[in-house]
């Protein structure tokens, strides 16, 4: 049985709702300014401040760790995780910047903990239908990767590419199987809100072979649900994740309203499962640290092509711009 | 809104149909527009001649081999063009010198410079001129006037997907060792013996510059911004006749615009296995104060079945975009108001497409010229 830790609190909600569900695992333990609430909807008996706090006064009743704290921080905790001995679980991005994404997965490798850089993305229907409909041929090669992600103002505000876009950024990596050869990004205000902060950013990036993609991501959306769209396109076939089939529709007079259908939390519990077999399993998690600092290199070189203007090219294992 | 004739009946001439049989004859369908002949060039190949000469017989009108004889002869007002995509702006210019409206169909040119010889005729001449486009279909209207209404405050993010889900011919690798290349003019003009898609020309051309005016003519409705700047990627994916002929089935194209708007176009010939609608054309745009999603192909009717292997199987319904789009051309020369997508617009959507190709090839953002 494996006791995890929960490291920020704001969605102890979700992973509540999926805890029941969990094999060979379960929430020992809760860390954030305000953790009374999260740890009794977990389940866990201790609670701390921090994972200072935690691993100063009750290092022993956790042996791994979820971060879901905001993004700045969560290289540091990984590696202090890691440095304890715990295994570690990072909601995207892994990293602000490659050196802290190598890191911690140094901290890892020398303590041997398991560090599994998570994406959500990869475990939800839309990803895995992608990826299953891959292996089995049925798409034939892949040739396009167009997501849209948009959302309203983010409570935590994280970073535009380096933060929100890590997760997608992952996604079109693990699709095409490589890292893009080319990067090009441009950002910009759309809402008016926020000073000059961006809260748009469109990536649109080159793969080996001829594959392309193109991502824009927004947190400028008025308050409400979002909007998340991914299609595929391959040799022979394609997949949609179209949420004009994710929308029910509600009369109550006037025009019919439309109603988000519940996608389900399915895919948190999936990440979850993952995370502990592989700890149990003593092997690599399917989304290695590796697989987190490729995502990161790519959303660096898409900062780097906003700040210049120019493409990113991959060179010698480097990006150049160009 | 009416449909009446009460401002008169327009005559037109086509001026070739050997690529799309259905833009005269969707010209034709409006009650304002009357054909008088159809003509081409003498000196055009055996095929073009019967092609024009099926059409003639379909509208029942003469076909003349002789452009100038025809317009000078039948009392056209109007030029409808559906030739090889080399030869459109020519036919255009001469039209429009003879003092003709004209309606053309996509591409505007295969080269800027043609482009820009229509535009300067155009304008010498006076006449309206508007290509063939889709800007009318009902869910482009409906999000026009969104857009115009404020439902997302300023526009300041657009993007569109243009997938046409059907062959061009056998399928990438499919050619043997020692079998030599697709020719692609020759492949054209046994793909389109019934006029229905693609483009025709004698050279090449890929899916950004056959198809690419739709849905940047949709961007350019809905935004109304010039576009700067480009980065593209572009490959052959699907079908071996592009391989042979090095030109893309599928591009992605980062449109940089005035005003500080940014969007993106994602287009492909995706194979019939890509959608089952046929076609999935999406618009998908960010304002200040919110956002839409709008799916051109609906309305549609789904229908199920046994058996049902291959083949579109979403019926569209109520499609009178072409019927609109004709609607406003004889308003805009009733009126010598602007046309639905006119000559400077045509032209600035070839150079878009032109600065996507070469940043595909570059892997550079490229500016527009």
């Amino acid at each position: 049985m494996i006791r995890i830790a929960l490291i920020g609190c704001g969605n102890a909600g979700s992973y509540a709702a999926v805890s029941s569900r969990l094999r060979r695992a379960a929430f020992s333990a809760a860390a954030d300014a305000d953790p009374t609430t999260a740890r009794q909807a977990l389940g866990a008996r201790v609670d701390g401040a921090s994972l200072d706090d935690l691993l100063a006064r009750r290092s022993d009743s956790f042996d791994a760790v979820v971060i879901d704290t905001p993004a700045q921080t969560h290289a540091e905790l990984a590696i202090k995780a890691a440095e304890a001995g715990k295994h570690v679980l990072v909601e995207p991005p892994l990293a602000l910047s490659t050196a802290d994404a190598d890191a911690a997965i140094a901290a890892a490798r020398s303590s041997g903990a398991r560090l599994m850089a998570g994406n959500p993305a990869r475990f939800a229907p839309a990803g895995q239908t992608a990826r299953n409909s891959l292996d089995s041929g049925e798409l034939g090669e892949p040739g396009l990767l167009r997501v849209h992600r948009w959302e309203p103002p983010s409570v935590t505000s994280q970073p535009l590419i380096e933060g929100s876009l890590a997760q997608d950024l992952d996604l079109a990596i693990w699709l095409f199987e490589g890292t893009p050869t080319e990067v090009y990004a441009t950002a910009r205000n759309i809402s008016g809100h926020g000073s000059d902060r961006p809260d748009y950013a469109q990536i649109h990036l080159g793969f080996p072979g001829g594959g392309m993609s193109i991502i824009d991501y927004s947190d400028g959306l008025p308050m409400g649900p979002g909007y998340h769209f991914l299609s595929l396109i391959g040799s022979r076939g394609a997949a949609y994740a179209d949420d004009h089939h994710d929308v029910n529709l509600v009369y109550g007079g006037g025009n019919a309203q439309s109603l988000d259908a519940d996608r389900g939390r399915l895919h948190l519990l999936a990440q979850l499962q993952e995370f502990v077999d592989a700890i149990e399993d003593d092997r690599e998690p399917s989304v290695t640290g590796a697989d987190g600092r490729a995502a990161v290199e790519t959303a660096v070189a898409a900062m780097e092509s906003i700040a210049s203007g120019r493409a990113a090219r991959l060179e010698g294992g480097r990006y150049e711009l160009v | 809104m009416s449909w009446s004739d009460s401002r008169g009946v327009f005559k037109f001439a086509a001026l070739s149909a050997v690529k799309h049989a259905y833009v005269p004859l969707g010209v034709a369908a409006h009650p304002r527009f009357e054909p008088v002949v159809v003509a081409d060039d003498a000196e055009q190949e055996a095929w073009a001649h019967e092609r024009n000469a099926r059409l003639a017989d379909e509208l029942g009108v003469p076909y003349v081999r002789d452009v100038e004889k025809a317009i000078a002869e039948y009392g056209a007002q109007v030029a409808v063009i559906s030739s090889q995509a080399e030869r459109h702006c020519d036919l255009a210019v001469r039209a429009a010198d003879a003092g003709l409206h004209v309606v053309q169909d996509k591409p505007m040119s295969t080269s800027v410079a043609e482009c820009d010889r229509a535009v300067e005729a155009v304008e010498r001449g006076g006449v309206r001129f508007m290509m063939w486009n889709r800007n009318f279909m009902p869910s482009l209207v409906q999000t026009r006037q969104a857009i115009a209404g404020g439902a997302i405050g300023q526009p300041r993010a657009i993007h569109v997907d243009f997938y046409f889900a059907s062959d061009a011919g056998p399928p990438k690798g499919s050619r043997k060792p020692g079998d030599p290349p697709m020719d692609w003019y020759e492949y054209q003009k046994s793909a389109h013996a019934t006029g229905r898609d693609g483009g025709v020309g004698a050279h090449p051309m890929g899916e950004l510059k056959i198809e690419g005016i739709y849905p940047l003519a949709y961007i350019q409705m809905l935004v109304g911004a010039k576009v700067e700047r480009v980065f593209a990627r572009a490959t052959s994916h699907f079908h071996q006749v592009n391989v042979d002929n090095d030109v893309e089935d599928l591009a992605s194209v980062t449109l940089e615009m005035e005003r500080g708007l940014v969007g993106s176009l994602t287009i492909g010939r995706i194979g019939s296995g890509g959608h089952p609608d046929g076609s999935m054309i999406k618009i998908a745009a960010l304002g200040s104060k919110g956002a839409l999603v709008v799916n051109e192909s609906r309305p549609e009717v789904a229908v199920y079945h046994r058996g049902q292997t291959k083949g579109p199987y979403h019926q569209r319904v109520g499609n009178e975009g072409d019927f609109l789009l004709m609607e406003s051309f004889a308003k805009a020369i009733d009126t010598g108001g602007p046309t639905a997508l006119d000559a400077r617009a045509g032209r600035a959507i070839a150079a878009t497409v032109e600065a996507a190709l070469e940043s595909a090839r570059a892997g550079k953002p490229i500016a527009v010229r």
